[in-house]
């Protein structure tokens, strides 16, 4: 037994000893931060951005862009990334990756097949941010972001704190192949833009697919409609008219949207309830106008008046372009599980028809930060 | 005083490593799990299986009850102690199939199932004991582990992906069920052990049994709810849960569930290997031992290296079940004699 030990505890030194082999030093690696893909004459079009790894900054907070783009292309996304790494000499490491970026191209024609690859490659990882490019995806992931050390950390920044806000949509690889493999829902990824000045970009609003294409770009207001329906919102602003008052500025905080489906004489009606608590953040003739209880209830009214026509723009997108991205499949799903064994197979047509309610209960929480209500 | 008994342990014990062992199974790559899609419904089968396997049970614990053992018989024993190798081989293999294709895609199955073979042959060498003091451990961080992946899920959670509930036909349905139930070898496991537990173990085998049924649909429905259909396209749904847990700068703990896994695959694989020398008793326990980690390390090499693990017939798992499982313990308590031999002994 005292042989079998030592030559046991020889073994196992032997295999815990081999720590430094076939490492890969961060030098030789290409960090890829963002990833975007465009199609030129039936290629694939690859564009990484990586970081610049012992780059001197010459200062203890690293100061400007410390990223630089690379492109290749090749038949297939595969093919394209290995055609990257013989240009480079560098293997690429994609386990940083934070954004991958889809021209508008790729996703009005051939989306399908270039999901594919993130479904099955180990390099991709499930918790990637996408969005699709207004233009092409080399004009956003070549934006300097007002020069920000990494250019693609910040654009997931402004998808998430955009969703937060009520104008964005943060959508991972997990939650588009979800989308991408539901029977009756549709795809919806955010879609970006450069901006005029060419330093930086911006939302343009959530792309809405019909199968697996992109049909229509949604507007501030169906945006911030769709993501009310959504439950993604933080806290958002929202501007208010009133003849008294004039420009009312208020700020929506924690959004409960509650959704449903109706049959109503045969037809399906999808039903949302949403609750929400404002606080006048700004009020154009306040200070002539004291805000008596008849005041702010005709705030409340307001808000929820803009919060229903906004929910109902967002949805009358979504129909006209046969796009199911509210889901409202599933929740038929849920609340008529016949209709929808009924429906199901022929939901593409059936969803033209769909009725639309939206009932919103807004509560006045404060009028500005100092001063409480009763 | 309490007098330690050598080579016993508590039946605290056998609820920790029969817990790890059930648990383990569910790590596994799906398609060799179950059939079908991944939907609402395969809770259903979770929940249908846990009967099933308890009542699958009751042969081996009235067995013990009755002091009817069908190890006693040695022809027998030697078919069993075949069963728990193999056993031990698909469980390395599982492991092995998920390192060498996700974790380091540059390495080979085999090498991983040597390793594990060599650890679980040293274990089983060192005895129950150690194991069992070893599996409190590892059960307490399996289930921070869990509990972790899943607080860090929440906000990720949606209930709408859970709808259509039903997503797979009926016949998938029961064949999820009966592959669910013959994952579960730990009736026989307990079986096999109940001569080394201190006092009676009955209750802490139920209650293992149906905590890791549970902890499983716990798993299944935040695999279904946060990742929805797209579930049914990752072969290790659990892994990619993991992978998507997340608390503002918490992230990416993925690193979790391999340890967990690495630790489990270790206890189970160690208790079948040890189970494997018990159940037939002639030769030395160090050789007994090392054959059954050979023969373990070639199931999980044909398994892993001649065919792929994620296209395996979960039928190979579902019949030597129901022969080993439940048919041979319910011939046991029909024809065999009670044996008070090693009561006797002891009190001797």
């Amino acid at each position: 037994m005292k042989s079998f030990k030592i030559i046991a505890c020889v073994v196992m030194l032997a295999v815990m000893l081999t720590g430094c082999m076939n490492t890969m030093h961060l030098k030789d690696l290409l960090v890829v931060e963002g990833m975007g893909i465009d199609t030129q004459e039936g290629k694939v079009k690859l564009i990484v951005q990586t970081l610049k790894l012992g780059a001197e900054t010459g200062s203890e907070t690293p100061q400007g862009n410390r990223t630089y783009n690379t492109d290749s292309d090749g038949e297939t996304i595969v093919d394209a990334v290995s055609n990257l790494t013989k240009k480079l000499s560098k293997k690429p490491f994609f386990g940083h990756n934070k954004i991958i970026v889809f021209s508008r191209d790729v996703a009005e024609n051939d989306f399908k097949i270039k999901l594919d690859y993130f479904l099955r490659s180990v390099d991709s990882r499930i918790d990637v941010a996408v969005c699709i490019s207004d233009t092409s995806a080399k004009d956003i992931i070549e934006s300097e972001e007002n020069d920000s050390g990494v250019p693609c950390e910040n654009m997931v920044f402004l998808l998430k704190n955009g969703q937060d806000a009520g104008v964005s949509e943060y959508v991972t690889i997990s939650e588009l192949l979800n989308l991408y493999t539901d029977k009756t829902t549709s795809i919806y990824l955010p879609v970006v833009e450069k901006k005029k000045d060419d330093k930086s970009i911006r939302v343009k609003g959530i792309g809405l697919f019909s199968g697996d294409k992109l049909v229509y770009v949604t507007n501030d207001d169906e945006t911030n409609g769709f993501l009310f329906m959504k439950n993604k919102i933080k806290r958002c602003t929202l501007e208010l008219e009133d003849e008294e008052l004039g420009r009312i500025g208020v700020v929506i905080s924690s959004p409960k949207a509650e959704k449903s489906i109706e049959i109503v004489d045969g037809n399906v009606n999808f039903v949302v309830k949403i609750k929400a608590k404002i606080m006048v953040d700004e009020v154009e003739k306040g200070i002539i106008n004291a805000l008596d209880e008849g005041k702010t209830n005709r705030i409340c009214s307001l808000a929820e008046e803009k919060i229903n026509t906004i929910c109902t723009q967002a949805f009358i997108a979504c129909r006209d372009n046969n796009s199911d991205a509210l889901r409202i499949g599933e929740y038929l799903a849920k609340d008529s599980p016949d209709s929808y064994d009924k429906l199901s197979d022929e939901w593409k047509t059936y969803f033209k028809t769909v009725g639309f309610s939206v009932d919103t209960k807004a509560e006045l929480k404060k009028i500005s930060d100092n001063t409480q209500l009763n | 005083m309490i007098q330690a008994k050598r080579d016993k342990i508590a039946p605290v014990s056998i609820f920790f490593l029969l817990f790890i062992s059930r648990i383990v199974v569910s790590l596994t790559n799906v398609q060799s799990v179950t059939t079908g899609i991944m939907k609402t419904d395969i809770l259903f089968s979770v929940l249908v299986s846990m009967g099933f396997t308890l009542i699958f049970s009751l042969p081996a614990i009235y067995c013990i009850k009755k002091h009817k053992s069908p190890f006693d018989i040695k022809w027998v024993g030697l078919f069993y102690s075949i069963y728990f190798a193999y056993l031990a081989g698909v469980n390395i293999s599982r492991f092995s199939y998920f390192a060498s294709t996700t974790l380091n895609p540059d390495s080979s199955a085999w090498v991983f199932s040597v390793a594990i073979t060599v650890c679980a042959f040293y274990g089983a060498y060192l005895g129950i004991e150690g194991l069992s003091r070893y599996s409190a451990f590892v059960f307490l961080l399996l289930i921070g582990s869990i509990f972790a992946a899943l607080l860090c899920n929440v906000r990720n959670y949606q209930d709408i992906n859970l709808y259509p509930v039903l997503g797979n036909d009926r016949i998938d349905l029961v064949k999820n069920t009966i592959f669910m139930t013959s994952n579960s070898s730990e009736m026989i496991i307990f079986l096999c052990l109940s001569k080394k537990i201190n006092r009676k173990a009955v209750k802490p085998f139920v209650w293992s049994v149906i905590a890791a049924f549970f902890t499983i649909f716990l798993l299944l429905l935040f695999v279904i709810g946060v990742m929805g259909d797209a579930a049914s396209l990752q072969a290790f749904p659990l892994y990619t849960l993991f992978q998507l847990a997340k608390i503002e700068l918490f992230e990416r703990i993925d690193v979790l569930y391999i340890s967990f896994w690495i630790f489990g695959i270790f206890i189970k694989s160690v208790l079948l290997i040890y189970c494997s020398g018990i159940a037939f008793k002639p030769m030395k326990k160090g050789v007994k031992n090392i054959i059954s980690a050979i023969l373990a390390l070639i199931v999980s090499i044909c398994l892993t290296e001649f065919v792929s693990v994620s296209n395996i017939s979960p039928l190979i798992y579902a019949l030597p079940f129901a022969v080993f499982c439940v048919v041979i313990p319910i011939l046991t308590l029909i024809f065999k004699k009670r044996n008070f031999g090693d009561e006797l002994v002891e009190k001797f």
